[in-house]
């Protein structure tokens, strides 16, 4: 495949995402005139490859795309065409890479299964009748299915790495602040994170060096240069923390053993495990809603009827058209968290609960920096359970949100921390695949892919592919 | 008139979710604002855990970053165009963004 032209690729890409969409809804939208215009400019141009030259990608539709329908899987945006192009997909596409179309999500990244999607949930590649993941889910469902090279994620509580979990596919949530946020659908500004999906860390790499890096258009931005490809390293020495939170109560047996046994792997190629704690692990998923729906409902105040998106007339007052765009518009758990939010920063209750979890969320960072003088990386299970049934979890929050117990650490912290697959469990007819989390220092984003791929070069647990995506390459 | 001195772990009543859901400029019918109060209410609950943890002397982490008061110098850069800004508007009017008469008048 390394010697087809770009336009080959792309074609290839087309096709098979074409082909899978009836039964996966991985897409919004495919722009394959576009996509094939750019890979023939690709093959015109003699210059220097850029580092991801021909490479067809998925974008998640909560990162602008001039041009294109970029509506973060809600109604209320249905048909806006965003003005202007995200640094990360812009930087994607400087460095030769070509977007095939825009991936489905929970509408504005509230979900963890991709069922809170205004358009239709997502299907798992490994199993028709199953999540996944999410909010990143289409960009997961292609990745895993071979349609495409790559996509661009985000991730606030786990949106990347989950769905790279439950999909077996390699995932990435920077540190905070690595890539530019510019042109991403605000859900938490405190918490969001461009992430990168890619069936090995070696291509998740390439991807991060390429649209990380400083950016003037975003204040939060690093003012630092882009990652640098990893060096190739060995394990030997290297000193991992398991936090005994991670493999507790919550954590589906199958999971925590199939983790195990990866970190035994590990010990065998050289790298030491210790036993650590994060005790205020417990908190994280309370700190976390808290947190990210008072910032949500701040940030999607923005969704009024007047600049963009879908207006409802109301009553014919400023208010009532206000009101009833934004009742009309939102879904289910957009409504739950924008008023979970006003509720926790309004007058009364904003100490008890909002100011409550910004420093339950100090502690739990603490928990990391005390981690980290013992050991160079942390590692755990991904996920606490394997791919769902579609609507297994849809009618109760409370056991969704119990899906981001052992990421939204991370997220809270500002901390890289990536998913790889590492083995597959048998349900029923079906294998599902289990994800081994590794959480670095803040920072330290160059030195968790060089682990990562360490592992990839001695294992081969992220070689493994769902049927389809075998079937859909004969 | 305002609630008692609030705990994490009180659940909200009734009023407390109607309040929120204006300032939200959510509306809900009465079925639906039961249904949602329920939810609520269940939710808040299984976070009460938060209370419970000493916080004394802990510094609120509103923000990962270490990077804060950010300022570009003062001076006109090139930005988007009007018609490209109102391009996605529900209702452009002459150049601006209409909305429902506010002031006086029918509207």
């Amino acid at each position: 495949m390394s010697d087809a032209t770009a336009l080959e690729r792309v074609d290839a890409a087309l096709e098979r995402a074409a082909r899978l969409e009836a039964r996966l809804h991985a897409f919004l939208s495919l722009d394959a005139a576009g996509a094939r215009r750019r890979a023939a400019e690709l093959d015109a141009h003699s210059g220097p490859r850029g580092a991801l030259h021909g490479l067809p990608f998925a974008v998640k539709a909560n990162l602008c795309w001039s041009g294109v329908e970029t509506n973060a899987g809600s109604a209320l945006l249905a048909g806006y065409r965003a003005p202007y192009t995200a640094t990360s997909v812009q930087r994607a596409l400087d460095a030769g890479a070509v977007a095939l179309g825009v991936a489905n999500m929970d509408e504005f990244g509230f979900g963890s299964s991709g069922e809170n999607s205004a358009f239709g949930p997502s299907r798992n590649p490994w199993d028709l009748a199953r999540t996944p993941g999410g909010s990143s889910s289409g960009a997961a469902a292609a990745v895993a299915a071979g349609s495409v090279a790559f996509a661009l994620g985000s991730d606030t509580g786990g949106s990347v790495r989950q769905p790279a979990a439950l999909c077996g596919v390699s995932g990435f949530k920077p540190s905070y602040g690595r890539v530019s946020r510019y042109g991403l659908i605000a859900f938490a500004s405190s918490l969001d994170c461009v992430g990168v999906l890619a069936p090995d860390v070696e291509r998740v790499a390439s991807v991060l060096g390429a649209i990380s890096g400083a950016d003037e258009r975003d204040s939060t931005c690093l003012p630092e240069p882009s990652c640098s490809a990893p060096a190739p390293r060995s394990l030997q020495g290297v000193r991992i923390g398991a936090p005994r939170e991670h493999f507790g109560a919550g954590v589906d047996p199958r999971v925590a053993a199939c983790v195990r046994a990866a970190l035994s792997e590990l010990e065998r190629l050289g790298a030491q495990v210790l036993e650590i704690d994060l005790p205020h692990t417990h908190a994280a998923i309370s700190t976390y809603y808290v947190v990210a729906s008072a910032e949500a409902s701040s940030n999607l105040a923005r969704y009024d009827g007047v600049r963009y998106g879908k207006r409802e007339r109301g009553d014919g007052s400023l208010q009532g058209m206000i009101t009833a765009t934004r009742s009309s518009g939102f879904g289910a758990e957009a409504r739950r968290r924008i008023a979970l939010g006003s509720y926790v920063l309004s007058s009364g209750y904003y100490e008890a609960w909002y100011v409550q979890a910004l420093k339950v969320r100090r502690l739990i960072a603490r928990d990391f920096e005390r981690a980290f003088e013992r050991v160079d990386v942390i590692a755990g299970p991904t996920s606490p359970s394997l791919a769902f049934a579609l609507g297994e979890r849809s009618a109760d929050p409370l056991a969704m949100y119990a899906g981001d117990a052992l990421t939204t650490p991370a997220s809270l912290a500002g901390l890289p921390a990536l998913s790889t697959p590492c083995g597959l469990v048998r349900e029923g007819d079906s294998d599902l695949p289990v994800g081994l989390q590794w959480i670095g220092p803040h920072g330290a984003d160059e030195f968790v892919l060089a682990l990562g791929a360490a592992w990839q070069r001695a294992s081969a647990h992220h070689l493994a592919r769902p049927a389809l995506a075998q079937e859909a390459q004969r | 008139m305002d609630s008692p001195t609030p705990s994490a772990s009180a659940a909200p009543d009734a009023a407390a979710v109607e309040r929120a859901l204006r300032l939200a400029r959510l509306a809900a019918t009465p079925l639906e604002g039961q249904r949602f109060a329920a939810e609520f209410e269940r939710v808040l609950a299984s976070f009460s855990e938060l209370a419970r943890i000493d916080v004394r002397g802990v510094e609120p982490l509103a923000t990962p970053s270490a990077r804060c008061d950010v300022l570009r110098e003062d001076v006109l850069r090139p930005s988007l165009e009007r018609e490209q800004l109102l391009a996605n508007a529900p209702q452009p009017l002459d150049g601006f963004f209409g909305v429902p008469k506010t002031i006086g008048g029918e509207s």
